[in-house]
């Protein structure tokens, strides 16, 4: 009867989608995916994190994995880092990899983060 | 479905103000101020703080002050705080432990039940007359 039932296919539930018109001031916290497409002011806690292209978050991240094709301006805590072309970055990266684009904005400071999840 | 469906996934939580939202979907935990032309709180959803929207179908829990044009209490929902609504269903199960208010806009006169356009009224700044 309710909509639980028709869960679309190849959508994860525990996927959190923050759409293009979306505007969030306040932290996210989450042990799954979220895909950020809209705008952010606030910090983000997650395992893989997608902030999309037109997309902004100003505030700091938490990841496992990030991958950055719009504008990011804040820190970012991960194990993984992935900037794409369209990328505006501005902030510190602590990362075990990082991998940017020819083409990618990035005004930030790197720091090679070791594989332990303690960080300051 | 379509793109402009934000989804809150089961193990997210949301701390904070939400705005500018077509439609909503909360699986996991949202404690905000939220604006949306629909929201839907699945089963497993939690939300806490105020609501504004047209629609609003609630499965999960929720607490907090409602402001809805069409409000849908399903079996598994728990409603506390106070809900002002226009249309208002409930199934069976449904658990209501709140304030219930209808018509949470300018108050209609008695025999006239056109309750029209409620987010134009809403914009321009509702004078509170209760």
């Amino acid at each position: 009867m309710f909509e639980k039932g028709k869960k679309e296919e190849g959508e994860e539930a525990t996927a959190s989608l923050i759409d293009e018109d979306m505007r969030i001031t306040g932290s996210v916290t989450s042990s799954g995916d979220i895909i950020l497409a809209g705008i952010v002011d606030g910090d983000i806690n997650c395992r893989n994190l997608v902030v999309e292209n037109n997309a902004t978050l100003t505030g700091s991240l938490n990841t496992t994995e990030a991958v950055i094709a719009g504008n990011v301006k804040g820190d970012v805590v991960s194990d993984r880092v992935q900037i794409l072309d369209t990328a505006h970055f501005e902030g510190d990266l602590k990362c075990t990899g990082i991998e940017v684009e020819a083409g990618a904005h990035v005004a930030a400071r790197f720091n090679k983060r070791r594989k332990s999840k303690s960080s300051s | 479905m379509d793109k402009s469906k934000a989804v809150i996934g089961a193990d997210a939580k949301f701390v904070g103000t939400i705005s500018n939202v077509k439609s909503i979907e909360i699986e996991g935990v949202v404690e905000a101020d939220l604006k949306a032309e629909k929201l839907s709180i699945g089963a497993s959803g939690k939300f806490v703080g105020e609501v504004n929207s047209d629609l609003v179908v609630i499965g999960g829990s929720y607490d907090g002050t409602m402001r809805a044009g069409s409000i849908w209490a399903t079996q598994t929902a728990q409603i506390a705080g106070e809900i002002h609504y226009q249309s208002l269903q409930m199934d069976r199960g449904a658990a209501l432990n709140c304030r219930v208010v209808h018509n949470w806009e300018d108050p209609v006169v008695a025999g006239e039940s056109e309750a029209e356009e409620p987010v134009a009224e809403a914009d321009a700044e509702p004078e509170a007359k209760q």
